[in-house]
């Protein structure tokens, strides 16, 4: 499938693969392609089954997670305020 | 009536050591309508990211990639704590030193509210957030948080917008 790229497209390629992100230019545009097909269909994002999952254990009882730490919670969220 | 939750509330029902955790559970569990807004989000996000690797989970979380692991245990919380997630649907239009900028109408409200009320950006965000939402259709009477600023603002708070502050 051949792809038309406009000078300003190749030029920040290039820029890239100078910087040994990538070794070659068509290695560059597949991940960045990956990365940006991955964003937009938001596989990322899609968490449903495992979250349903953890409701499940929870309804069943269970504590899915805890977090062990010395510091208050009131701590914790306050710091990202400051 | 309908409470807007601070998101210290939210985690706090998620660390049983926490001196918080039976006031927060036991408000998160009550009949009480809840809402929060997007901040809670990013804030959970945050705070799970700093405490991640002091977290005991089942294999199947921890072998997750930590982006999906974190997003996983903020939609969880939202969810288990059954609170509703809402936004304005808006953007306002200001002028700031000769630019014309789009921004949502939170942060315009924010402006107009900070010097009455004197608190850390982020507090101001939930608060005009809640004011927001209100004025958009749900009925929030109350904000619900343990944020010791935002607690000793309560009279400012009503005076400015209206909205009761209680602890849970």
């Amino acid at each position: 499938m051949p792809v038309r790229l406009d000078d300003n497209e190749v030029r920040r390629l290039n820029i890239l693969l100078k910087r040994g992100a990538y070794r070659s230019r068509n290695e560059a545009i597949r991940a960045i392609l990956a990365e940006g097909l991955k964003e937009r269909l938001g596989q990322d994002e899609d968490v449903t089954p495992l979250v349903n999952k953890l409701l499940a254990l929870r309804k069943g009882g269970k504590t899915p997670f805890s977090f062990k730490t010395t510091r208050s919670i009131l701590e914790l969220v306050a710091e990202g305020r400051k | 009536m309908m409470a807007y939750v601070d998101t210290n509330v939210i985690i706090a029902k998620y660390v049983p050591a926490d001196k918080l955790n039976s006031r927060a559970t036991k408000f998160l569990e009550g009949k009480d309508r809840k809402i929060a807004s997007p901040v809670s989000i990013i804030e959970l996000a945050a705070v799970i990211s700093r405490m991640d690797s002091n977290m005991e989970a089942p294999p199947e979380l921890l072998q997750e990639p930590p982006k999906r692991r974190v997003r996983t245990l903020v939609e969880f919380m939202i969810r288990d704590s059954r609170v509703f997630i809402a936004s304005v649907p808006a953007q306002a239009r200001i002028k700031v030193a000769g630019a014309v900028l789009s921004i949502p109408i939170e942060y315009q409200n924010c402006i107009r509210l900070a010097y009455a009320l004197k608190l850390k950006t982020l507090d101001l965000v939930h608060l005009a957030y809640a004011d927001g939402l209100r004025k958009w259709g749900h009925d929030i009477d109350t904000f619900v948080t343990f944020d010791i600023d935002i607690l000793e603002r309560s009279d400012a708070i009503h005076d400015e917008l209206g909205i009761e502050i209680k602890e849970p």
